[in-house]
């Protein structure tokens, strides 16, 4: 009952209980203070998402009628009841020397228009005091129907409650007299654990003495030869220059894998341009130096990068390199460096600073490693981009 | 109409108890934009919403007697009276709660201001908006949907349990451990009612 009560605190805070649950719960926390602080951390908890929406600004007339709408109960309270209007003297006066003076019928209508209209409004005002009362009435009927269910809901509570305090009664008696048992073993468990004991220190004696006597005989010498010693440095400096050789090819593969991841990198590069939309693949052919070389520069003319694929070049010596050449304007830029493999074959992912189509031609030379600030030498390729 | 703009909001309370409109008005100042949000919120347009604002501060008026500041913050109670006219409205079919998290439709809710109203003094509900929905990121989405099922769309336990399709246990627990984490997340950003 209390497990099922306390599971519904969070619908509780998140205000979506009926009102008997509600009732159950209220009167729960009631006579439970530890609950009462759950319950509450709860709700205050729940409140604070009242702030997870974003505020907005509701529109200006909304505020207009909210505080007319004050100021005009405000205007009614101070128009009260109380304090029913007053004629002033002087007006009785003017009407008894009205009446002295001969127009009594005037004057009596005067008056009973007066009494008649004063009767109205007192009856308007009682009528409205009325219907005050009677919304009064309505809401404390109201609030007393809601008490009653609320006491018929706590009445029902009562009774699941007291049979709960009957049983938890007798759960204690139980409990009380399992203790009362425990107690009566505990007695006899004593006795023998100071028996144990005392068997403990008698063996505790007996193994120091055990001890003495073998500290007493004379300890064996070391029996390791010095051949052994030596044998064992000799494998261990075998296995150490195994070791070596083993680190040494791994660097290698590891060198080689590198490479491979390079290639790789670069292929997919050339992939990923050659398949882009809007591209477009301008030819460079091979000069009388290296007639059979040809190639493709591979890009969209609106972006600053493209890929060079060539065939037909000899793999060059170390220190050589082949040079690739961009011209703008009528001057060369250097836009890369690349070798080819044993088939002849070379890739260069090529970066510009400008869109490649504001560049007129290109071309590949042979330059030695580090010429950065050399002039070019003779182009072994060339191509035009309006071809 | 004066303005009491350094009161605290139980000062302010004692005030409207004793007929004092222009202390009213300093709540309305203070409190509409969060009761606007909460109630646009729950029935997801504007007409209804700002009727339940214009209702919610009259109860405010009219019950200010029966605010005890020892049962609870100003705010909690507020925000209760605009939970319960918003509930009130939608279960008459007089208007329909937004999706839980549709919030393609709440932005543009809430992209949709009065031009002629003035935000300067809402400030701090926004910053408090800020905390409160950082906590609630935090939240795994299936408690975090349980506990917005339950407090913006008004959905009984055995509502949700039934829309989610789950049994009734696990919307409790659900529901639990929700309460539980935003708590820690609101105490983590140091959030102060």
């Amino acid at each position: 009952m209390t497990e099922h009560l306390e599971e519904l605190f969070p619908f509780y805070a998140l205000g979506v209980l009926s009102a008997e649950e509600k009732a159950g719960i209220e009167a729960y926390v009631a006579v439970n203070p530890a609950a009462q602080a759950q319950l509450t951390e709860a709700c205050q908890t729940a409140a604070a998402l009242s702030y997870g929406v974003k505020p907005v600004m509701p529109s200006a007339q909304v505020k207009t009628a909210v505080l007319d709408r004050i100021n005009a109960e405000v205007r009614r309270s101070a128009l009260s009841p109380a304090a029913p209007p007053v004629a002033a003297p002087g007006f009785f006066e003017r009407l008894w020397r009205s009446l002295q003076g001969g127009a009594v019928l005037p004057a009596l209508a005067g008056l009973s228009l007066l009494v008649a209209l004063f009767a109205g409004g007192w009856a308007i005002l009682l009528n409205n005091q009325m219907a005050q009362l009677r919304q009064q009435n309505l809401a404390l009927g109201q609030q007393i129907t809601q008490q009653n269910e609320t006491l018929a809901a706590l009445s029902e509570q009562l009774t699941p409650l007291q049979a709960e305090n009957r049983q938890l009664k007798s759960d204690l008696a139980a409990q009380n007299e399992a203790l009362a048992a425990l107690n009566e073993a505990v007695t006899p468990l004593q006795t023998e654990n100071i028996g144990l004991k005392q068997e403990l220190a008698a063996q505790a004696e007996q193994l120091a003495a055990l001890q003495g006597q073998v500290t007493a005989q004379p300890q064996p010498e070391n029996t390791v030869s010095a051949e052994t010693v030596a044998a064992l440095e000799a494998e261990l400096a075998a296995q150490r220059e195994q070791l070596a050789t083993l680190n040494g090819q791994v660097a290698q593969l590891q060198a080689v894998n590198n490479n491979l991841g390079q290639e790789l990198s670069t292929q997919r590069a050339v992939m990923a341009e050659v398949t882009s939309p809007d591209v477009q693949a301008m030819k460079i052919s091979g000069t009388e130096i290296i007639p059979q070389a040809h190639g493709q520069l591979i890009a969209n003319p609106g972006e600053e990068k493209a890929v060079l694929i060539v065939s037909g070049l000899p793999p060059l010596e170390p220190g050589l390199i082949y040079q690739f050449w961009l011209v703008q304007d009528g001057q060369l830029r250097r836009a890369g460096e690349f070798t080819v493999d044993e088939s002849g074959l070379g890739l260069l992912q090529v970066i510009t600073e400008t869109p490649i189509g504001a560049y007129e031609a290109m071309g590949i030379s042979i330059e030695p490693t580090n010429s950065a600030d050399q002039p070019p030498n003779e182009m072994i390729m060339l191509g035009n981009f309006s071809s | 109409m004066m303005r009491h703009t350094q009161l605290n909001n139980e000062q302010l309370m004692r005030r409207v108890a004793n007929g004092d409109a222009a202390a009213l008005e300093t709540l309305y100042e203070q409190y509409a934009p969060a009761v606007m949000g909460l109630a646009l919120k729950m029935l997801g347009d504007r007409p209804s919403a700002e009727e339940v604002v214009q209702e919610t501060f009259w109860r405010v008026w009219r019950n200010a007697e029966s605010f005890c500041e020892q049962q609870g913050a100003f705010s909690n109670w507020l925000f209760g009276i605009t939970r319960n006219l918003s509930i009130d409205i939608w279960r008459r079919g007089k208007a329909r709660p937004q999706p839980i998290f549709d919030n393609e439709a709440e932005q543009q809710l809430e992209n949709n201001p009065d031009p002629r109203a003035d935000v300067s003094e809402s400030a701090w509900t926004t910053i408090k908006h800020i905390q409160v929905r950082q906590a609630l990121n935090v939240l795994p989405p299936a408690q975090r949907e349980v506990v917005e099922m339950a407090f913006f769309g008004g959905l009984t336990r055995q509502e949700i349990a039934e829309k989610m399709g789950v049994p009734l246990g696990t919307v409790h627990t659900r529901a639990r451990l929700g309460l539980q984490k935003l708590r820690e997340a609101l105490e983590a950003q140091g959030f102060e009612e």
